[in-house]
């Protein structure tokens, strides 16, 4: 008895699974419905973890790992509107997430032979190839190319918030990498409270991005500062409408800068929109001082500050951790030497002695822009005393001693001050000493004694 | 008091700049056009509280945009105390997403959106401190003596 003869298709799909080159089926949806074994082995993850998972166009950066490399194949618009397209694609595949670049084809699948007109397309195949392997290769159509940088611009900006770059070994700073991958595990909201240039957006945005993959979706950004109710509404709503319409699984997550700063109407319309945008909104903010702290005063609205203040994280000043600046510098100096022809290895221990014993009043914000100033004026490959701005050089250096319990001769202090008073009254009154007697209440032979007494003439 | 170039404009092709000549508190305080990105760096190296508007049209090419992302994001990490607005022209909803992430919630979509642009100019500059309260001898412990 004859065999039936086999469909077409069988034929394609084997010819798929024996090709050397990774072939991705996507059909409607951005969903996967086809991939071959090379393109199970290039993306280092099992069939059935692919197999029906959706693309998503716009959630990249933190998505579980079958997600992410399924979002990184996802064809642009334009091949869904039956262009054959081309792109670059970088995978991270393997465990060790070594990244690896294709040059991907898009041929679309269209659904209407007989008319040139409409041409409905439901499936798409991916095809990837070596770059060096493949000849056939013309500039990017816009949407691809929007496509593909918003995708590297996300990968880069997202990947610049991780626990390692809270760089400290002080208790505090211990205690605050604790909190932030316990805050990470969950979707509570947060505030992060600390002084200005402490790093508070650098912490808020980690917990954000560092959240279980997917949790995080879309980020906005509000900045308290100069926000007014209806910039605030108009901007959330938008942004709600776009996380709903492109289906992220209703997760979204604002990043609230300066909440502190926000002006009452503003904080109303925030409280209103939280309830009534459809989408789960998880709020990490941060602050000068605690809210419930400034609700107690009543200079914040407390509903709102119950509601985005269950975590605090408190982050200490640089003054009171001495101890990290080492490490932060070092940190800093090796960030600076990524983009840069200077190659600088170290900071001498003065300049560390230096740096330690200042005040830093905007915190590890003007320790950066120290050592910016000293990386591009710096002549070895170390970060010398001397290349420091004068504020940083120049300081006296104080002796380290064992701390004494401190002292002050009270007789001496007033003294001195009331001499101060003496001299400026005096001056005050062109030298005229019964004026200056009257001025300061006090009698004439008064004045005249401490006149003679200081010197004043 | 003296709040000239606290307002610049960053765009290479002048197209927001006729609109925001017009607005009132641009046209008292004198607005600073700059069309490269040094300018930018050095301006805000001087003096970081200002307000920075950039501009993002659709006729920039992909990587030009995520340049100027990028730079923006770069500014608001360096220099905290200044407030950066994004302006967009119409038709550039892929890139909403990545103003939103990456700006400071002020992404203003098109010229309808220079009333909220006058007002929240506005506020810029009447949160900026005086300059003669900086003159002013801080330091002096006898500030309170009346003469």
């Amino acid at each position: 008895m004859p065999s039936t003869p086999r469909k077409p298709t069988t034929f394609l799909i084997q010819a798929f699974d024996l090709s050397a080159w990774p072939v991705v089926l996507f059909g409607e949806g951005n969903t996967v419905r086809y991939l071959n074994a090379a393109a199970e082995k290039a993306l280092g993850t099992s069939r059935e973890e692919l197999l029906e998972q959706t693309a998503r166009y716009h959630g990249l950066g933190q998505l579980p790992k079958a997600l992410q490399q399924v979002s990184d194949l996802c064809p642009a618009s334009n091949v869904w509107l039956g262009e054959v397209a081309t792109r670059d694609i970088t995978l991270a595949s393997g465990a060790d997430a070594a990244q690896t670049s294709w040059r991907g084809v898009f041929y679309p699948i269209t659904d209407a032979p007989d008319t040139e007109t409409v041409a409905l397309v439901r499936n798409v195949v991916v095809v990837l190839a070596p770059p060096d392997k493949f000849p056939h290769w013309g500039p990017l159509q816009p949407q691809e190319e929007i496509h593909s940088t918003l995708q590297a611009l996300r990968h880069e900006y997202r990947g610049r918030y991780s626990v390692s770059h809270l760089v400290g070994v002080s208790t505090a700073m211990i205690r605050v990498r604790r909190l932030v991958d316990l805050a990470s595990q969950s979707r509570v909201p947060v505030l992060v409270i600390g002084e200005q240039g402490t790093g508070r957006e650098q912490v808020a945005r980690t917990i954000c991005y560092a959240s279980n993959p997917g949790h995080a979706g879309p980020v906005i950004t509000i900045d308290g500062h100069l926000m007014d109710a209806e910039i605030m509404q108009t901007t959330i709503r938008a942004f709600a409408n776009r996380c709903q319409d492109e289906e992220d699984a209703g997760h979204a997550s604002l990043v609230l800068l300066n909440a502190e700063k926000l002006d009452l109407g503003s904080q109303t319309e925030l409280l209103h929109l939280l309830d009534l945008i459809g989408v789960d909104l998880r709020i990490l903010s941060t602050s000068e001082e605690s809210l419930l702290e400034l609700a107690r005063r009543g200079q914040f609205r407390e509903d709102l500050a119950f509601r985005i203040s269950t975590l605090e994280i408190e982050l200490p000043p640089l003054c009171d951790r001495p101890e990290d600046i080492p490490y932060i510098a070092q940190a800093v100096v090796e960030e600076l030497n990524i983009p840069s022809d200077r190659q600088l290895q170290s900071i001498s221990a003065d300049a560390i002695d230096r740096l330690q014993q200042q005040e830093w009043p905007g915190n590890i914000d003007q320790l950066n822009e120290m050592l910016t100033a000293a990386h591009q004026s710096a002549t070895g490959f170390t970060l010398d005393v001397t290349d420091f701005p004068a504020v940083v050089s120049r300081a006296p250096q104080k002796k380290i001693e064992a701390k004494t319990p401190e002292s002050i001769d009270l007789d001496a202090a007033l003294e001195a001050y009331e001499r101060e008073i003496l001299v400026r009254t005096l001056k005050a009154a062109k030298g005229n000493k019964t004026q200056a007697a009257n001025m300061l209440n006090i009698s004439r032979a008064r004045l005249h004694r401490r006149i003679e007494q200081w010197g004043l003439e | 008091m003296d709040f000239s170039g606290r307002c610049v404009l960053y765009e290479p092709q002048p197209c927001w700049a006729p609109r925001l000549r017009g607005l009132s508190p641009t046209s008292k305080v004198g607005l600073v056009e700059v069309r490269v990105p040094s300018e930018v760096t050095k301006m805000l190296s001087e003096q970081s509280e200002r307000l920075l508007m950039v501009a993002l049209r659709s006729s920039m090419t992909a990587a030009q945009v995520a340049a100027r992302l990028r730079q923006v994001a770069e500014i608001r990490e360096r220099w905290p105390a200044c407030h950066v607005f994004l302006l967009l022209d119409e038709r550039m909803e892929a890139w909403h997403r990545a103003c939103w992430e990456m700006g400071s919630g002020f992404v203003f979509i098109g010229p309808q959106s220079l009333p909220v642009i006058r007002r929240t100019i506005a506020r810029f500059l009447n949160q900026l401190p005086e300059p003669e309260d900086q003159a002013a001898d801080e330091h002096d412990p006898l500030d309170w003596l009346p003469w």
